[in-house]
């Protein structure tokens, strides 16, 4: 074990057994790489995963996973930023001399990157929560996982049910970045995660619905919680309704905020975007994009959030920054190539889905300040409106506009009554977000980002 | 290092044959199991990320990965690992077997699995070049090329964003009917995004190809750009529609979405078996006007979405979902076919060893009419023509769908209005209905390559049709 080693929790290190496996093969390739001048810089990346699930058909399991994969990813810098990239899963020395080898190879065909200055050298972390493991979920066996699935596996019992599947899924993991500058990171993390698709039937009608989540933290995670998302969805979708085209006030839930108001104002901060005007955010620095009462921070420093590290994918430490305040948009989402290529230091948005990614740009949780009133309170005032649930759909992020299928509710006289049906919402989304009349105060934790309801002033939307 | 050893460490040989199999009899029988299915594979990977009028990243990839599926009494069991060796493989088979015995005892539904005949096959899929015979500067220039054109196309484009990638694969897949399937492959994908920028105002086009086959596919991907950047210039000019019901045309390629989407999804057997699906019970039942026809199926040669056999061995078909407005047949895979006592279908798909076989779609076509495109502008008169699309999603037990065309135009008196164009369109409606409201369709048809998404399973496939005609569909 390397003597500038950082590790996230070394108890849990030492749990996992094939971790020794994983460390002893990347720091064999950064013995090898750091021997070859060839290269200008490295970084490589090691991911251990060892996972359980098991899938669900109304009363029954009848799939159970168990399984542990294995994956390195090298990114080699040469000469004037030039860049290539190998993944393999094997821990064998004859692979890695091969990976190598290719490596020395693809770089002589990379072209020069003069905006490539160097990879992240080591920085002092700028806060304590690192990603959590949960000694009880890697514990935890097959037999606990049915344990767990028990009130999904009740579901059938239900008033108007139909049918449901679904899933929970358990897994540890461990993850080891190191790079030629003296980086090296080691991270364990656990997850539990179920989800459950029901569908309800009265009268020949079917109503869908859906609740999934995932946590680290085992006492986090309630599948009572899941059902009865789902369950209220399908309930609700039992009737539905045609509505006239026309101008209605919408109630966002806090899944449709995070996805069509949330998500979509960090792709378009996304600095690479803005660069290579992609986003329609890319003259909007330091302007407002919003109604004032908006205020959207990244916030990495969440205890138990599954997203929460003080460093980010490339080693760049992370923290608390603004990037929404007052419906003003306050800075771009940076990693440390685009920060340095402008300049600038990165705001520790580096993120990389897997060992053979690029390295891409990702804040780590969103969180919208909440109002003071009530879901229920925002809904009050309403006399005809539509309540968004969600959609399929996705707003365009170079346009900044959004035209799709909204999937929710009838508002009718402070309300919530039957399901909508083929109702799509056409917007500039910058107008839409200066539409915001109020926010609510019920939080919600929506995968990693913890946001409320909104509620928009009047919007035009397609109907019958 | 001389070329040879070079091309044995880049070898995607097995060190399994078929006698190899045969110690997982005498493993299944210890655990009482009543079938398994083991999944071998060594890939390499190399392609091209260029962007920027760069590379931003080249990569070549070694994977190698096995997996065995485990079955008892309708309970499975999943274990898979990196590697190709015997001895992992027969660890994660016991695993798999303990797993398959645990949910056997966890579920009251008990089937088998529909039994096949002993088979021993190689499949190479032909490749005129080599994929990996081709070096990767060669691959560059190509990518290089492409963007410059598009580029060069008007000072208006801004940006091009392609993604090359060169598949060399080489699977083996055993189950316990004996059955035998060694595959050996390349294939080839390529994608291009093309962004225009105007006075602040930014559109993006799409366009992409796949397919399998050696090197010689590159020729199906020049010119790919320099479309999308056309498109996305004209796109500059473009409105957003405005919301309500309207009559229509579908272009060929948005058709193939919507048998896809829409109705192809609610074909799968495996929804149909957990109530999560509008068809069901609907076999046998008129659905469509008489003369539409939908079929499906891996047997159609050429194509992105075809194959020779299925992830479990199943030899693939062509399938009539939907005959003279008739619904024909669901889609299957071993485990439907067992549990509704019909022929497998040869769609039991996964993707990638690392994933468990699912009912899955692979060719799927709306079928010609009798109709020229002028005949149906005639007809509609006044309403839109919706062209290409960029995604859709449905959900099959209620038959909702949605899809996003790429463009639309406005038709007037039977006339296309090119100055009137439209962006981001959607339309929305319910399978069912929607298939009672096609009122013709053209004579000529056009395929497009995607791939499609099920249980976080991706599989490639093709849809296509022919300018179809809709009455009173929903956009916005």
């Amino acid at each position: 074990m390397k003597k500038n080693m950082i590790i996230s929790d070394l108890e849990s290190l030492k749990s996992i057994k094939e971790s020794d496996d994983l460390i002893e093969t990347v720091d064999y390739c950064d013995g090898i790489l750091s021997g070859i001048n060839t290269f200008k810089g490295y970084e490589i990346l090691g991911l251990f995963s060892d996972r359980i699930a098991i899938r669900f058909e109304n009363k029954h399991i009848n799939h159970a996973n168990n399984a542990g994969d294995l994956a390195i990813g090298i990114r080699f810098i040469g000469e004037m930023g030039k860049t290539a990239s190998v993944k393999f899963n094997s821990i064998d020395k004859r692979t890695i001399q091969r990976n190598i080898e290719k490596g020395l190879e693809l770089i002589q065909y990379s072209s020069e990157d003069p905006y490539f200055k160097d990879l992240p050298k080591p920085m002092p972390q700028k806060h304590d929560v690192w990603p959590y493991f949960d000694k009880k979920i890697a514990a935890l066996d097959i037999e606990n996982l049915k344990d767990l699935s028990e009130s999904f596996l009740n579901v059938p019992d239900r008033k108007y049910f139909y049918s449901s599947e679904g899933s929970i899924r358990l897994g540890q993991y461990f993850t080891y970045l190191v790079n030629s500058n003296g980086i090296s990171i080691a991270e364990t993390t656990t997850s539990v995660s179920g989800g459950i698709s029901l569908n309800l039937e009265s009268d020949g009608v079917i109503g869908s619905g859906y609740g999934a989540d995932g946590f680290s933290r085992l006492s986090d995670f309630s599948p009572d919680k899941l059902i009865e998302e789902a369950y209220t969805t399908a309930f609700r979708m039992l009737k539905r309704r045609k509505v006239e085209s026309g101008s209605y006030e919408l109630v966002f839930s806090p899944e449709m905020a995070s996805e069509l108001v949330v998500n979509t104002i960090a792709s378009g901060a996304i600095f690479k975007n803005v660069y290579l005007k992609k986003s329609f955010l890319a003259e909007m620095e330091k302007k407002r994009i919003a109604n004032p009462m908006l205020n959207i921070k990244n916030c990495p420093n969440i205890p138990f959030n599954n997203s929460s590290s003080p460093f980010d994918s490339e080693g760049v430490p992370t923290f608390e920054f603004d990037l929404v305040k007052d419906g003003v948009l306050e800075t771009f989402l940076y990693n440390h190539y685009w920060a340095s290529r402008v300049g600038k230091t990165s705001n520790g948005c580096a993120y990389k889905r897997g060992v053979a990614s690029k390295t891409t740009t990702n804040p780590q949780s969103l969180v919208v300040k909440p109002g003071d009133q009530t879901e229920e309170e925002l809904i009050s005032g309403i006399k005809k409106g539509i309540y968004c649930d969600g959609t399929g759909d996705s707003p365009t992020i170079t346009s900044g506009q959004f035209s799709g299928v909204i999937m929710g509710y009838y508002i009718e006289n402070g309300e919530i009554c039957e399901g909508i049906e083929d109702v799509v919402l056409g917007t500039k989304l910058i107008d839409l977000y200066n539409r915001i009349e109020a926010i609510g105060s019920n939080s919600k934790k929506v995968g990693s980002n913890v946001i409320p309801s909104i509620k928009f002033g009047k919007t035009q939307i397609g109907g019958q | 290092m001389t070329e040879t050893e070079k091309i044995n460490k880049d070898s995607l040989d097995i060190s399994l044959d078929y006698d190899s199999f045969s110690c997982f009899h005498d493993l299944a029988k210890k655990h009482e199991l009543e079938y398994f299915l083991i999944r071998v594979s060594r890939s390499r990977s190399q392609g091209i990320i260029y962007e920027e009028k760069k590379t931003s990243d080249i990569f070549d990839d070694i994977t190698e990965q096995y997996s065995v599926l485990t079955f008892k009494a309708g309970g499975y069991g999943f274990s898979y690992g990196f590697g190709n060796e015997l001895e992992s493989i027969k660890r994660s088979f016991e695993k798999s077997a303990k797993l398959a015995n645990w949910t056997s005892k966890n579920t009251a539904i008990k089937f088998k699995i529909h039994e096949l005949s002993p088979i021993k096959e190689h499949v190479i899929i032909p490749s005129q070049k080599k994929i990996m015979d081709y070096d990767i500067g060669e691959k560059i220039e190509f990518v290089k090329g492409e963007a410059k054109s598009a580029y060069e196309s008007d000072t208006r484009i801004k940006n091009v964003s392609s993604v090359l990638n060169c598949e060399s694969g080489h699977s083996i897949t055993y189950n316990s009917f004996d059955r035998f399937i060694e595959r050996s492959m390349d294939s080839l994908s390529y994608n291009s995004n093309v962004f225009a920028n105007e006075n602040s105002l930014i559109r993006s086009c799409h366009r992409r190809f796949s397919n399998r086959g050696g090197y010689e596919l590159i020729d199906n991907c020049r010119g790919l750009s320099l479309e999308a950047s056309k498109d996305a210039i004209e796109l500059l000019s473009a409105k957003m529609i405005t919301p309500g019901k309207t009559n229509l045309i579908i272009d060929p390629l948005l058709g193939g979405t919507f048998v896809h989407e829409a109705f192809g999804h609610a074909c799968e057997a495996d929804g149909i078996l957990n109530n999560d699906s509008i068809l069901e019970g609907k076999l046998g039942t008129v659905i469509a006007p008489e003369f539409v026809n939908i079929t499906d199926g891996g047997a159609v040669p050429g194509l992105n979405g075809s194959y020779e056999y299925d992830s479990e061995t199943v030899k693939s078909t062509n399938t009539y979902l939907v005959k003279n407005g008739v619904l024909n047949s669901y889609i299957h895979s071993l485990e439907t076919a067992g549990r509704m006592g019909v022929e497998p279908t040869g769609n039991g798909r996964a993707d990638g060893t690392f994933k468990h076989p699912l009912v899955r779609m692979s060719n799927t076509f709306l079928e010609p009419g009798d109709r020229t495109v002028e005949e149906l502008l005639e007809e509609l008169k006044n309403g839109y023509l919706f062209i290409n699309w960029k995604y859709g999603y449905t959900n099959p037990a209620d038959g909702m769908f949605m899809f996003k065309a790429e463009k639309a135009y406005k038709v007037e008196n039977g006339q296309i209005l090119k100055d009137q164009i439209f962006t981001e369109s959607a339309l929305t409606g319910n399978t069912l209905d929607v298939l009672q409201k096609i009122v013709a369709l053209s004579k000529n048809t056009k395929t497009s390559v995607g791939t499609c998404g099920k249980n976080g399973q991706s599989v490639p496939v093709t849809d296509g049709g022919p300018y179809t005609l809709i009455k009173n569909m929903v956009v916005g």
